[in-house]
């Protein structure tokens, strides 16, 4: 699969984030604005190491700054774009902040997070990390506006798992933070709430930025034991992923590449592809198109090309030789039939589907338009013979198949989005034969031993129950 | 095809006795009777094909039935493939086993089938049934290359086929005047269904003849087609609407619009149209492994048995009858007893339309006697 290392893909990012600015060790926290100084007192031996400040008309005073400094906080001002960009600059100058965090950093004289919606991240820019501010507070959606289930009936669920992705892929080797932002509810949220926003963000290889909500913020404040308690479990699950730091190094694992710009006109259905293909339980590789040349395409089973343009002659014939060396390429209406062959029609009439020497080219009949019809047709017409991965009693739950370029081991980061909601207990088919598996969940000192059950294609891991995130470590 | 009654003759057969009363009749004394076969098989190693060809050998043999004829086998994979009992694989509990689909589909084609289909109607999808087994960890392959000119069909949908087939059940149908179904059912000369022994919340149990429920595609008879003039291109949901009739399928009415809107009252009918109208040639019933207290996994304590037996027939009726008896129950109950304890007896209902006797001393059991197959599901 998709495991040889090559220059600039995310696999290299430790090295990288060592030469890099210290931002790639930072576990940031959006400072709430009813905080002062006191509560800084709640950060001691907490696993957060830097504050995300507002940076506009309002700014936290000096004092406060200097109290922060001296804690060994690192400080980050988040410009308001309402504000006046210079004055900001001048004074985030002034404060010696250690980090500005702004649509735009063109021109900034310190460390710059870009911090922008996915579709407006400057990824040519030399920004230092980047955080889409347009994250999703990881759940099954409720809201009555929604669909609460796709059209195969599992259940929808907001994760940034796959735009983490996707940052990682355009912007190698920086780090990326997720600020997804708690709703506002009448309740409370819960802890495994706030547990599942770490996992949603640190088991992608990212980390989200901190945010109690209005409740949790202020109970704390009023130093509040259960809200102790949960402020204890929150970092907790923050600490359990620093200290499997290694695992964030590990590649995306996949066997359907998509190739797109991911961008302009075409954002819209390769990013919702990149979101839907997870649901699938479809393993995919981010392929940006203009590396595409560089990157080795050979070991993956399909591409889905969901751009309405044509790519270049090279990429074109790039990709027609990845068919015809037995690979699935999924390609839009406008690609070239191939000459001297006669199409056949996908089950649901489609796609013309080209056999072509040892691989087939499906072309869309129409214009996609749906990205889960894409999504669901793609896997279909690559097949599900070639799924890596089956999950049974899986309801919410997403998978992120990681694996280092040798391929003699994986990790499985399992999300269950339904917050510890199950169907039964979860079962994992694996295709590759891996010999020995163990699993790790929050508040495990060592992992658990699994049982490699032999399965007819592959193997599969009896799972005992584990909350909100669990990480299967395999070894073939 | 001896003990095998073709559709025609069955339709002429109710027609002749007269619309409506022979419904009302307690049973039907001239129902046909045909041999049951029970085998003992303790695993799905290679012992089921010998089962099965002895029970087949048992039954007459396969080749009267299917030589040069295109034989369409309808498979249980009931509910979700991604729903499981505890971590039982579905084949295990709930679906058809792939080695019993295997080895039916080997030894009818080594009898001379001229074609093999396979066909289901899995849950809201008009995914291709391969792919669909294929995300329950089945090596497809297997069984497409278990014999010749072995197909699969989804039959949830229009699917292949340009239109759906239409099939009338005797003397104006129970619920309905009649059933669309995808052309599969009605494009072959041969038709098995291939179920598993279990127990059924809405049904009492579910065997060969319950089994072809599943043929009623979601396009026209699922939730999301309710109340529409035209099918749906795509399935949409389950069937709750047959179950509860707070909606009628797309573009049909149901004979009784007064008529109780109680599932144990509706399903029961609507399996026995189904029976009426598309007759079964071959029933087998497998039951190596199963479960009990239920169809599928969402049924409250439902639970993983090991009952070890397969049962076939060239009747349904009888073939059930004989299943219920295997599994502790009384095939001759009514409404308000075990296993019908609120439903109505479809194995009754088929009895009353002339499909088949459910009457255990008419029925000629060969292989393994009832009393040493017997596996109680309610006690285990």
């Amino acid at each position: 699969m998709w495991n040889r290392p090559e220059r600039g893909s995310v696999y290299q990012l430790p090295d990288m984030l060592h030469s890099m600015t210290d931002c790639s060790n930072w576990v940031p926290m959006r400072w709430p604005d009813t905080w002062r100084t006191a509560q800084l007192d709640l950060l001691k031996g907490s696993a957060i190491n830097c504050l995300v400040l507002p940076w506009g008309k309002e700014k936290p005073p000096s004092q406060f700054l200097d109290a922060a400094r001296s804690a060994g906080l690192a400080l980050v001002g988040l410009f308001d774009p309402a504000a006046d960009r210079n004055a900001s600059l001048e004074s985030a100058y002034g404060q010696k902040l250690d980090a500005v965090a702004l649509e735009n950093p063109d021109g900034v004289k310190l460390p710059a997070i870009a911090w922008a919606e996915k579709t407006k991240l400057p990824f040519a820019s030399n920004a230092a990390a980047f955080a889409f501010s347009d994250a999703v507070w990881p759940a099954v959606p409720t809201r009555p506006d929604e669909a609460e289930a796709g059209p195969t009936g599992v259940p929808w669920v907001d994760s940034n798992g796959w735009l983490i992705q996707l940052v990682r892929t355009l912007a190698p080797g920086k780090p990326v933070w997720s600020p997804a932002v708690p709703p506002k509810t009448e309740s409370f949220i819960r802890t495994v709430q706030y547990q599942l926003a770490v996992a949603d963000a640190f088991s992608y290889g990212a980390r989200w930025v901190v945010t109690p909500d209005e409740k949790l913020r202020d109970a704390l404040a009023a130093g509040k034991q259960a809200a102790r308690d949960m402020w204890g479990a929150l970092n907790s699950s923050i600490r359990f992923f620093r200290s499997h730091a290694s695992w964030e190094a590990l590649p995306p694992y996949g066997n359907i590449g998509v190739l797109s710009d991911f961008s302009g006109p075409n954002a819209y259905v390769s990013l919702e592809l990149l979101n839907l293909l997870p649901r699938r339980t479809a393993f995919c590789v981010i392929v940006e198109k203009k590396h595409a040349a560089a990157r080795p395409l050979s070991s993956l089973n399909g591409i889905i090309y969901p751009d309405d343009q044509l790519p270049a002659e090279p990429l074109l014939r790039q990709l027609g030789a990845f068919a015809v060396n037995g690979g699935v390429l999924v390609a839009p209406t406008k690609w070239p039939a191939p000459n001297g062959v006669a199409p056949v029609l996908d089950p649901f009439k489609r796609w013309n589907v080209y056999q072509v020497g040892k691989g087939r080219v499906a072309i869309a009949k129409e214009e996609v338009q749906d990205p889960y019809l894409l999504a669901s047709d793609a896997q279909l017409l690559i097949s599900r013979e070639h799924d890596l991965v089956h999950l049974f009693n899986s309801s919410a739950i997403n998978v992120y198949y990681t694996a280092p370029a040798d391929g003699k081991t994986a990790v499985l980061h399992v999300n269950n989005y339904g917050l510890g909601h199950w169907l039964g207990p979860l079962s994992v088919g694996l295709t590759k034969p891996y010999r020995s598996a163990s699993m790790w969940k929050y508040g495990l000192d060592k992992s658990l031993p699994l049982e490699v059950i032999q399965a007819d294609r592959g193997i599969e891991l009896h799972l005992p129950p584990f909350g909100v995130y669990a990480a299967i470590e395999l070894e073939a | 095809m001896q003990n095998c009654i073709s559709r025609r003759k069955l339709l002429a057969a109710v027609g002749a006795a007269g619309a409506g009363l022979a419904l009302r009749r307690p049973a039907l004394a001239g129902a046909p009777a045909a041999p049951v076969s029970i085998f003992r098989c303790k695993t799905y190693g290679p012992e089921v094909v010998t089962a099965l060809d002895r029970m087949f050998d048992q039954l007459g043999g396969l080749g009267r039935i299917v030589k040069n004829k295109t034989v369409a086998i309808k498979v249980n994979l009931t509910g979700n493939v991604n729903f499981r009992l505890q971590h039982l694989p579905c084949e295990l509990t709930h679906y058809t086993h792939p080695r019993i689909i295997g080895a039916v589909t080997h030894l009818i084609g080594r009898a001379g089938a001229a074609r093999i289909r396979i066909l289901e109607s899995p849950f809201n999808t008009a995914e291709p049934l391969e792919q669909y087994m294929m995300q329950a960890n089945w090596d497809v392959r297997a069984i497409a290359n278990a014999a010749p000119r072995v197909e699969f069909e989804n039959t949830n949908w229009l699917g292949s086929g340009s239109k759906y087939s239409q099939f009338r059940p005797p003397n104006g149908g129970y619920m309905f005047k009649s059933y669309n179904l995808n052309h599969s059912y009605e494009d072959c000369d041969v038709f098995v269904s291939l179920a598993k022994m279990k127990e059924h919340a809405t049904c009492g149990v579910t065997l060969s003849m319950k089994n072809c429920f599943g043929m009623t595609p979601a396009t026209i008879y699922g939730d999301g087609a309710g109340g529409k003039d035209e099918p749906l291109q795509y399935p949409s949901g389950g069937r709750g609407i047959i179950h509860e009739g707070n909606k009628q399928p797309a573009g049909q009415r149901e004979n009784d619009p007064k008529s109780p809107r109680d599932a144990g009252y509706r399903v029961s009918r609507v399996v026995a149209d189904l029976v009426a109208s598309r007759p079964i040639h071959l029933a087998i019933v497998e039951a190596v492994q199963t479960m009990a207290g239920g169809e599928g996994p969402w049924i409250p304590r439902s639970r993983f048995v090991s009952p070890g037996v397969i049962v076939a027939g060239t009747n349904p009726v009888c073939t059930d009858a004989v299943c219920t008896a295997v599994m502790g129950l009384d095939p001759s109950a009514d409404r308000g007893a075990a296993p019908f304890e609120t439903c109505d007896s479809h194995l009754a209902l088929a009895e009353q339309y002339g499909v088949g006797t459910r009457d255990l001393k008419r029925i000629e059991v060969v292989g393994t006697p009832i009393k040493e197959a017997v596996f109680p599901f309610r006690k285990a």
